[in-house]
């Protein structure tokens, strides 16, 4: 049982170590751009047909390759839960790697899809439930970016995605940030 | 140069940090049916479960509908039946459908079926045998089903139960044909028959499987006394129609201090002036012939209501612009013309070419693009005078209708 668990977290480690070894070495060779990201996390959880909106704030980092790909690995923790009759369910943390394809609109607006895989502990608690899970699969979204003001490092974004939707579990956010380009 | 390459290393290694805290965390790995049978028993605050279904014994290869249900803290009964995980003890004898399907394979055996609902579980012993049916026996679906006994009007519903050559007695009632030698009476679907209010009859009805007939079982149907109508409650009160609308009427029988029943598919509809307004095949369903008044009728035994039903001429229900083969949009060469006409369609589905007597214009009056005819024969003659685009109006019986014309 010990066992599997270790290669459980070994498994899911292996995505994020990949996209890390990526960072280190396009920092050396590949003559791209680092940026970092503070967002506001507006979450939905469907379960058991209700809905949950527990929101997170969340810092990211990530490496833009060209102009059109890059790459973002990301960490979020709850601001807030939320309550449906007497159940109240809170996404403690969340860790997401998010590949993204642009298509440059001109030079201050960046319109993309992501593709990646989230990690996330969901706290459920109620009358008879007090349960604190992992879950973790492949995600997708869509977002854009805008430059604040000319020449400016800081890009406005927003950002939909759908984090897991497997069985009877579907969790998709909505994210409002900026990123500031190194 | 170098100070950006200093911050850059750092946050790497921040979210490296980070992310691998993340991982590290002990927290257990989720299964999200798990979690949503969890919620479903919060949600409904389920305190116990139990699994039933109709039968304990089925015939080999039949299907059997298994039903979950819950009890909550008020006592008050919850169905659990989709929420439910299924498993049975051996596949080789049947498998469990989501939805609570039961299906049974070709041998003979007992199985196990356990349904599972976060920590709960229920269990229950489902019998597969391929014994012969021997008789069929009809009873009422009442708290005495030995009592066959309504009054008129008043549907009963009726249970059909199989007597097996391995002594087990099974509810077959979903499998059974059902019929009656008695002609005022009238099976309504299913087992559930409603008596005709015709006369007060003993109507024989039985139940018949795989060439098995039962018994004729008597009914024994009174007019008045316990469980006899004090009165019918007939509704809409005094509609009025257009030829070719239809009404559908409901009666409501009131059993003393009893809920009203519904008995509007088993009394007797009548209309007084059936060339104004009638009934079909003796439903609750009127339809208006022609202009005047009839008085309708609902009977069951000696008990009836009545109201006048007024039938005017028939109702204009739409007015269409034509041609109009294009989504609304007719387009015209500039100095061509192009006839346009109008239909009018009615309540009794006829319809009618209004063009002559329908009033035509262009919406924008001070717009140079179109102009419109109103003057017979040339009605609905539109002239296409300058490029653009503008929309002509026809108005007839308290109706309007437009459509979008473009000249090119």
């Amino acid at each position: 049982m010990q066992h599997n668990r270790r290669l459980i977290k070994i498994k899911k480690a292996i995505p994020f170590s990949f996209v890390l070894l990526l960072l280190l070495i396009s920092g050396r060779s590949i003559a791209g751009g680092l940026f970092a990201d503070v967002s506001y996390v507006g979450s939905s959880v469907l379960i058991a047909e209700q809905e949950f909106k527990p929101t997170l704030l969340q810092v990211g980092i990530g490496w833009q390759f060209t102009d059109r790909f890059a790459v973002q690995v990301s960490q979020a923790s709850a601001e807030s839960d939320d309550n449906v009759a007497t159940v109240t369910s809170e996404i403690e943390t969340m860790s997401s790697v998010m590949f993204r394809y642009g298509s440059p609109i001109n030079g201050d607006v960046n319109v993309y899809v992501m593709g990646g895989h989230t990690d996330f502990d969901l706290k459920t608690t109620g009358n008879t439930l007090s349960s604190t899970e992992n879950f973790a699969g492949s995600s997708w979204g869509v977002g854009f970016e805008e430059r604040l003001s000319k020449n400016s490092d800081f890009r406005l974004h927003f950002d939909y995605v759908i984090h897991y939707n497997q069985d009877e579990l579907k969790v998709e956010s909505y994210q409002l940030g900026i990123r500031y380009v190194f | 140069m170098f100070f950006k390459k200093l911050i850059r290393q750092k946050i790497i290694r921040l979210s490296f940090g980070l992310l691998m805290l993340s991982l590290l965390n002990s927290c257990s790995e989720g299964d999200p049916t798990n979690l949503y049978q969890s919620l479903i028993v919060e949600f409904n605050d389920v305190q116990s479960m139990t699994l039933s279904s109709l039968n304990s014994v089925i015939e080999t290869g039949d299907s059997l509908q298994l039903t979950v249900t819950g009890l909550n803290s008020q006592m008050a009964e919850v169905d659990l039946t989709e929420y439910v995980s299924w498993s049975v003890s051996d596949d080789n004898l049947a498998r469990v459908k989501s939805g609570g399907l039961m299906e049974s394979f070709s041998t003979d055996g007992m199985v196990t079926i356990t349904a599972s609902l976060a920590s709960f579980t229920a269990t229950h012993v489902v019998t597969l045998s391929s014994a012969a049916l021997s008789s069929i026996d009809v009873k009422a679906d009442t708290v005495t089903p030995d009592t066959l006994a309504t009054s008129v009007c008043r549907p009963l519903a009726l249970k059909a139960f199989g007597n097996y050559d391995d002594t087990t007695t099974r509810d077959i009632t979903d499998k059974v044909s059902w019929s009656t030698l008695t002609t005022s009476a009238i099976l309504k679907t299913g087992p559930v028959i409603s008596l005709s209010n015709f006369e007060v009859s003993t109507p024989d009805i039985t139940a018949t499987l795989d060439l098995i007939v039962s018994n004729a079982a008597t009914i024994d149907v009174t007019d008045d006394g316990v469980g006899g109508i004090d009165s019918l409650v007939l509704s809409p009160s005094t509609p009025t129609l257009n030829v070719g609308e239809t009404q559908n009427f409901q009666v409501l029988a009131v059993y003393g201090s009893e809920i009203d029943v519904d008995i509007s598919s088993s009394v007797k509809w009548m209309s007084s002036e059936p060339d104004k307004a009638e009934f079909n095949s003796n439903n609750q369903v009127l339809t208006a012939v022609l202009s005047g008044t009839t008085t309708v009728t609902a009977v069951c035994g000696d008990q009836t209501d009545n109201t006048l039903v007024t039938v005017e001429g028939k109702a204009l229900d739409s007015l269409t612009i034509e041609p109009d083969n294009t989504g609304r949009l007719v387009r015209i060469d500039l100095g061509q013309t192009a006839q346009l006409s109008v239909t009018a369609y009615y309540s009794d589905l006829s319809e009618e070419d209004v063009t002559d007597s329908a009033e035509w214009s262009v919406v924008n009056p001070t717009g140079v693009f179109i102009s419109v005819d109103n003057v017979s024969p040339n009605k609905g003659l539109v002239s296409a005078d300058a490029i653009g685009d503008d929309l002509v109006k026809v108005t007839f019986g308290g109706q309007e209708a437009t459509l979008n014309v473009t000249v090119q």
